[in-house]
């Protein structure tokens, strides 16, 4: 009989001590965080070329396109701001060139399918990302938004090749 | 003897019951996570700065909070999406914020 109460007392002890086990502790998320890291510029170039993101992205031709498209996205005007973009393609001789998408709405674009030249590849894309403002990313309305690219700009992008988004700041490249 | 030591594990057999369901109301949130999702879509809609139409709805489970957002579908599409967190005890919209 002592033995039985033993047991009771024990296991009364045990539930106690599982109930003063805090909610909060059970409370940890079932699913990992999915914060995303500071973007850093891959290291390696795109499929098919041995050009680097940085590379990529600081090609005079580039970066004109990045610039044409930033202009035609009237970012200024709060009613008319949209985003443009478009695929950027190496030629057979290593050249890039960039093929522009049609233009896309507030937040969002859509990539049109890839035209590369004959014997060329796409090696990039690029959009524009005209809501942003710093410092805290907050519109004329108070919206936030928040720098670099989304989720979906860089889970839609093809593997390998070099994303370059274009705001306020400058690009970042991811 | 044996009736007596049989009415003491019925009676520890029904506190561990009873312990384990307030054990487990502990441990669970206060908005569910489909109840969250309705607090979230409502509160984009509401903001009216993004359509959730042609959009998927992407939940994050944290400590305290429900993180979520609403990632375009096309795979053609780049662009932003709304996040929304949705405190997972009082149901409130702690953060509203875009990408794009
Ligand atoms: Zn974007």
């Amino acid at each position: 009989m002592k033995a039985s109460w033993k047991s009771c007392i024990a296991l009364l002890c045990v539930l106690i001590a599982c109930i003063a086990w805090s909610p909060a502790v059970l409370a940890v998320p079932a699913v990992a965080q999915t914060a995303i890291g500071p973007i850093v510029a891959a290291e390696i170039g795109p499929l098919g070329t041995n050009k680097t993101a940085e590379q990529i992205a600081n090609d005079p031709t580039v970066k004109a396109a990045i610039g044409a498209a930033w202009n035609d996205s009237n970012a200024d005007n709060a009613t008319t701001r949209h985003e443009e973009g478009g695929w950027i393609y190496e030629d057979a001789d290593g050249n890039l060139t960039v093929g522009r998408w049609p233009a896309g709405n507030r937040s969002g674009i859509n990539a049109t399918p890839p035209m590369p030249p004959v014997g060329g590849q796409v090696v990039g894309e690029f959009h524009t990302h005209p809501n942003w403002h710093p410092p805290d990313g907050k519109d004329e309305a108070g919206t936030e938004w928040k720098q670099g690219p989304s989720d979906k700009d860089k889970n839609a992008k093809t593997p390998g090749t070099t994303g370059i988004v274009k705001d306020r700041s400058g690009t970042t490249s991811y | 003897m044996q009736k007596r030591r049989y009415k003491v594990w019925l009676l520890v057999g029904t506190a561990v019951i009873t312990l384990m369901l307030t054990f487990a109301g502990c441990g669970s949130t206060g908005i569910s996570r489909e109840q969250a999702i309705t607090i979230a879509t409502q509160e984009v809609v509401d903001d009216g700065v993004m359509s959730l139409d042609g959009r998927d709805t992407v939940v994050v489970e944290e400590a305290t909070y429900w993180h979520i957002s609403f990632p375009y579908s096309s795979p053609l599409l780049r662009g932003g999406e709304p996040h929304v967190w949705v405190d997972k005890t009082t149901g409130n919209v702690t953060n509203i914020y875009y990408t794009e």
